[in-house]
This record gives structure tokens, C-alpha cells and sequence, in this order.
């Protein structure tokens, strides 16, 4: 299903951008064109098409990345000045440090003030100057209530020897450790070198009792239902629930994480006001729900909530309720402190299971 | 002089893709390897990322379980392969030709889209699952064995031990199998003293075309067990983790050129033994003559 929604837009995305040639050659007028540089399959089919319909003096250049990683080095190593970019928190908070980031001002934004205020002003943009939430997210764990008898509320289920080789653990630096992190009551951004070497031992303490590591391979297994538990994000929850509608979905009481995905505009950027332009559309009620549905990643945009109906609202996977988001951690740029979790993490991954 | 001109300017393509893909990258490699970022910009010469990657216990220990996935995986390959190879000679052309086409069908398509594809056959509530079941055997998945690992390589290398082995079989004089019974020789000794001296070449290929791939490949243990971390998969991590780290780091980089001597090394070994076995068999053939 997943599968061929994206070979889909890859299929779009490259007509389009054919025909964005074709019509870009034949048209004799000079658009004004802004470089918009997103996630792969992370954006409504139609919406780009319907921008550039509304706003005919501009047109809009849409490339794709796999990871904040990639995302950067391309920004800093190569020559083209992209004018709106989607990136996660934490690479936020970083590009932030390094000046990369031109400040937004958002009382030009007619439609900022449906964006949810208790999701700006976190500390990866603590003052919500140069970052606007595209969508958000919380870590959790995914269950089957069918082998999963007791209620899931803490990490602690994770090292339940009743259910040795039945979890599945996300393969993911960053988010495992911080999770574990959790779990043993310390911040998620934690740079201690105890802490880590703490959540290092405790992830080598699990680990013969999971099943398999991964992040695409570990999906399908929960929806078929061979394990009872997976470690992971809200998003990829909502996807398999949407395949198997037994699973379930908590956030355990001592705390995750929450993420960002929010659009910054790049200090190089030649397009500012085309950027500010295409982020206000974006956060344009209708069109904030139309994408919001088909990304499935949950909207910061309240009015674009409600449109979506009471199924999204009183779905607390989708939805979690403020009780939750307060008890949840974002991350931001850790910078050298990374070498640390790098460190244990590869001590955990390598460690042998008998 | 034409001549001489034309055969160079064939000769392009060929040292513009060699050069592009094989020499540039190399150089890289070697220069990531030994060389790091100063504070101040530049570069100095370092031994740090070598001495990491070869006095790095987890990383000598992945090593170790790599070569002994590849290892078991060529021996089974080679158990099967060789049968099959010798079975394909014997029959005849139209139905030779069909097998064929069955086996390399599954080549054509893209082997991460085969590797998911063993992966969900090995699941609990898979194809497997449903054998057990109908076998009445309470019999688990597969997926996170050692096992998984070794059917994975088997099945994506598989053809590669057979093609070798068959194309030399098919070079090869029948004439002289037939000699060999002729002269009193039993099955057991047509196979040491005729068949397997004559096939050798094809053998050795078939066993570097197994085991070099096996060796370094990070994509099937990391879809059917990725709880044990081979030499493939920690270079894939590592070269993954210094793209994102502001400290670049060439302890990848050094890591894969320490496996590619070992691997260099091994090679030039086990050519020199189809070299030699080449040498012995002409010999052989101009005493006989």
C-alpha cells in the first residue's frame, strides 16, 4: 500500500517536473522560481500544483532528501540556494548555531495563528524565529493487545523476559538511545558520559531478548503480527494501525520524545518572499488539511484538525493529548556530545547476543 | 598509423570509466584513510584511523563472523552448485536452456526486493510459519538466526557458483570421461582424476564469485538478522555516522582498505592455485601428446 503510494508521486513528481520543463522552455514570461527542498513522499500530491495555480507568478523547483544528513551536506556543499526546507529539530537547532538560518517573520504569516502555540518556542527554536512546524510526532511503542496481555505504560515492558524474542527494536541512534535515556530518568540530550554508559549497558542488558533490529524491515512483521512489540514513532504507528487495526500504540509515563518536522528558509535563499508565500499557503487552513491527510503525520495547524474530524482529534496516536506532549522531550544539536552516543551506540549494535 | 589511432581511441571509453569509477574512488579511499581535517583547515597525515580499525576488538570479532557467513555460504554453494552444473550439462539443449531462464529469472530483479521478499517467507506468520503449521512441527521463524544470514547469501550467490563451473564443464572433452572408464577407472576416480582437475578453473571462479560478494555485503544480515553486525554493515555505519558528524573521521574509509588488502590478498592467493593447476594440466597434456 505504502509502497505504491510512493512510486505513485515518484511517478508524478516526475511528470510534473517534466512538464514543468516543457512548460518552463515554452512560456515566454519569467516566473519568479522558489527552490523548495523537502522529504521524500512528504507532501500532498496536488498541493504544489494548486500554489502555482493560485500565485501564477511563481513556480516552484521541488526536490527531495532521505535524511537531515544528506539534506545538510548538500546546503553546505553545493552551490544551489534552495529557498524553503523541511528539516527535523535537532538539525534545526544545529543550522541555527552555524547562521544558516534566515529569520521568519511571522506576523507576515497570515495563517500563523492557527499553528498550536504549545508547539512552538521549543528549545531546538527557543524563540520561534526561524522555524515554522510542519508536522510533529511522539516515540512510543506499538503493541499487539492479542500477545500483550498487561497494559503498556513504561519502557520497562522492553526488557520483559516474558517476552523474549517477541520485540523488535528500532535500529536508530538517536531515537533508541534517547528512549533508554528516558527510561532511566535522564534528558534526552543528555552529553554524560555516565548516563550514556549507563543507557549503553542497559541496551546490552535487552538485547538477547530482541528479536531483530531495523527501521523498514520491522513494520511488516508487527502488522502480520510474528512479534508483539516495536519500539517506534508515532507516524510509522499510525501506518501499521492503518493495516491491522488491532495494534495499539502508547507512550510510556516516563517520557519520550517529541519531534518536528518545520519549515526554515536558508540565509542564501534568493526567494524569501516566494518562501514566505509557499509557508503561508501551506499553513492555509484547507490546504494544511488536505496535506495533513496525506502525509499522516500529525498537523500543528488547529483549524486544519478540526476539519480532519473527530476520527483524527479523539485519536490519541494521532492526537496525543497535552498530558502526554508535557511529559515529552524534543531534541535539539548536542554537538561533540554526539561522538559520546556514537560511541556506546556501536559498543551496543556490536555487542554479541550469547 | 590509422590503425594505431583507432585502437586508442576505442581504448577511451574504457579508461574513462576505469578511471571515473575504479582509480578516483580508490585514491579517495586511501586518502580518507590517511589523511585528516586540521583545526586550522588542511590537511595532516595520520595513522590513527588504521590503528583504529585494526586494534578495534568488536571490529576484528565482525570480521572473524563475516568470513564465516562467506565461508559456510561458498561450501554450501559449491555443494549444491556443483551437482546442478553437471546435471545441466547432461541434458539436452531446449530443456538446458529452459532450467536456465528459471534460474536466472529471479536475477532480473532487484536483490533488496528479493532479500525482503526471503525475509517475509521466514517470518513467523510467513510461508515458514505456515509449513510448520501444516507439518504439525512448532517450529519458530528464522529471521534473527545465523541461519537466515547463510539462506540468504546462498540463495542471492547461488548462480554464481554455477555458471562458472558450468561453462567449464561444457568446454570440457567428454571423450575423456569415457576414456577414463575405458581404462577400469570407477566413478569415485573419473571424478578426483578427470572431472574435478578439468573443472577446477571453473571452481575457484565460482568460489571467489561467492565469497568476495559475501564477505562485504551489509544488506542481507541487516534485513534477516540485524542483531549481529558484519564487517559490511559497521563500514556501512561508519561511513553513515562521520557524513553526519562534524569531526570527520576516516576510520570507514581505512576499514574498507584494510578489507580490501585481506581481500586483494586472498585473491592473488587463490589465482595462483587455479594458475598452477592450469600449468599442471598443460603440462600434463603435452606429455601426452
Amino acid at each position: 500500500m505504502g509502497k505504491k503510494i510512493i512510486s505513485l508521486v515518484l511517478a508524478l513528481v516526475m511528470c510534473t517536473s517534466i512538464a514543468g520543463m516543457l512548460t518552463a522552455c515554452g512560456g515566454g514570461s519569467e516566473k519568479s522560481k522558489i527552490y523548495f527542498y523537502n522529504w521524500g513522499d512528504y507532501i500532498g500530491e496536488d498541493i504544489i500544483e494548486l500554489f502555482e495555480e493560485e500565485n501564477p507568478e511563481y513556480e516552484v523547483v521541488y526536490d527531495t532528501f532521505a535524511t537531515n544528513e544528506e539534506m545538510y551536506q548538500k546546503i553546505v556543499s553545493s552551490g544551489i540556494e534552495y529557498d524553503l526546507l523541511i528539516p527535523s529539530d535537532y538539525m534545526i537547532s544545529r543550522m541555527i548555531k552555524e547562521d544558516l538560518l534566515m529569520e521568519i517573520d511571522t506576523s507576515k504569516l497570515e495563517n500563523y495563528k492557527y499553528i498550536d502555540e504549545s508547539l512552538t518556542h521549543l528549545e531546538y527554536d527557543p524563540d520561534a524565529k526561524y522555524s515554522v512546524p510542519y508536522t510533529w510526532g511522539v516515540m512510543g511503542i506499538v503493541y499487539n493487545p492479542k500477545l500483550v496481555k498487561e497494559p503498556v505504560d513504561s519502557w520497562s515492558i522492553l526488557w520483559d523476559k516474558k517476552y523474549d524474542q517477541q520485540i523488535l527494536m528500532l535500529d536508530s541512534v538517536r531515537d533508541t538511545m534517547g528512549c533508554v535515556l528516558k527510561s532511566l530518568g535522564y534528558s534526552m540530550n543528555t552529553g554524560d558520559a555516565k548516563e550514556i554508559a549507563e543507557a549503553r549497558d542497559k541496551l546490552i542488558e535487552g538485547k538477547p531478548l530482541w528479536a531483530d533490529w531495523g527501521v523498514d524491515t520491522v513494520k511488516e512483521p508487527i502488522v502480520n503480527e510474528s512479534y508483539a512489540m516495536l519500539l517506534t514513532w508515532s507516524g510509522d504507528a499510525m501506518e501499521i494501525m492503518a493495516e491491522n487495526e488491532d495494534i495499539e500504540f502508547a507512550v510510556p509515563k516516563e517520557g519520550s520524545n517529541i519531534f518536528f518536522d518545520s519549515m526554515v528558509i536558508p540565509k542564501n535563499s534568493r526567494n524569501p518572499e516566494g518562501a514566505m508565500k509557499l509557508i503561508d499557503f501551506l499553513c492555509r487552513t484547507d490546504i494544511a488539511a488536505m496535506n495533513a491527510e496525506y502525509i499522516g503525520y500529525s498537523t500543528p495547524q488547529t483549524e486544519a484538525l478540526k476539519e480532519l474530524g473527530d476520527e483524527y482529534i479523539n485519536d490519541p496516536t494521532y492526537n496525543p493529548s497535552k498530558e502526554v506532549i508535557d511529559r515529552c522531550e524534543v531534541f535539539y544539536d548536542i554537538g561533540d556530545s554526539m561522538d559520546l552516543w556514537n560511541e556506546a551506540w556501536e559498543r551496543v549494535r556490536q555487542a554479541s547476543v550469547d | 598509423m590509422k590503425n594505431k589511432l583507432n585502437k586508442a581511441l576505442r581504448a577511451v571509453p574504457l579508461y574513462v570509466w576505469v578511471i571515473l569509477f575504479t582509480v578516483i574512488p580508490l585514491f579517495m579511499i586511501v586518502f580518507y584513510a590517511f589523511f585528516k581535517v586540521q583545526d586550522g583547515g588542511g590537511y595532516e597525515f595520520t595513522m590513527e584511523f588504521i590503528q583504529k580499525s585494526v586494534t578495534n576488538g568488536d571490529y576484528i570479532h565482525s570480521f572473524l563472523i563475516s568470513v564465516k557467513y562467506a565461508a559456510v555460504s561458498t561450501v554450501v554453494c559449491l555443494i549444491v552448485g556443483y551437482p546442478v552444473a553437471y546435471f545441466l550439462n547432461q541434458i539436452s539443449e531446449r530443456i538446458r536452456d529452459f532450467i536456465m531462464v528459471l534460474f536466472l529469472l529471479p536475477m532480473w530483479m532487484n536483490f533488496i526486493i528479493r532479500t525482503y521478499a526471503m525475509r517475509s517467507l521466514m517470518e513467523k506468520n510467513g510461508l515458514l510459519g505456515f509449513l510448520w503449521d501444516f507439518l504439525g512441527i512448532k517450529g519458530g521463524t528464522l529471521i534473527g538466526t545465523e541461519a537466515a544470514i547463510i539462506i540468504g547469501m546462498v540463495y542471492n550467490f547461488l548462480p554464481f557458483m554455477i555458471l562458472p563451473i558450468y561453462t567449464s564443464l561444457t568446454k570440457m572433452d567428454r571423450g575423456l570421461i569415457e576414456a577414463a572408464q575405458d581404462l577400469g577407472a570407477n566413478k569415485i576416480k573419473v571424478f578426483t582424476k578427470v572431472l574435478l582437475p578439468l573443472t577446477m578453473p571453473g571452481i575457484v571462479s565460482g568460489i571467489t564469485m561467492v565469497f568476495m560478494p559475501s564477505v562485504t555485503t551489509f544488506v542481507i544480515p541487516q534485513m534477516l538478522n540485524n542483531k549481529v553486525m558484519t564487517i559490511g554493515s559497521i563500514i556501512e555505519y561508519k561511513f553513515k555516522q562521520e557524513a553526519s558528524s562534524t569531526a570527520v573521521s576516516g576510520v570507514g574509509a581505512a576499514l574498507s582498505m584494510v578489507l580490501m588488502i585481506i581481500v586483494i590478498i586472498s585473491m592473488t592467493f587463490v589465482n595462483r592455485f587455479s594458475d598452477a593447476e592450469e600449468i599442471r594440466e598443460e603440462k600434463e597434456k603435452r606429455r601426452v601428446n
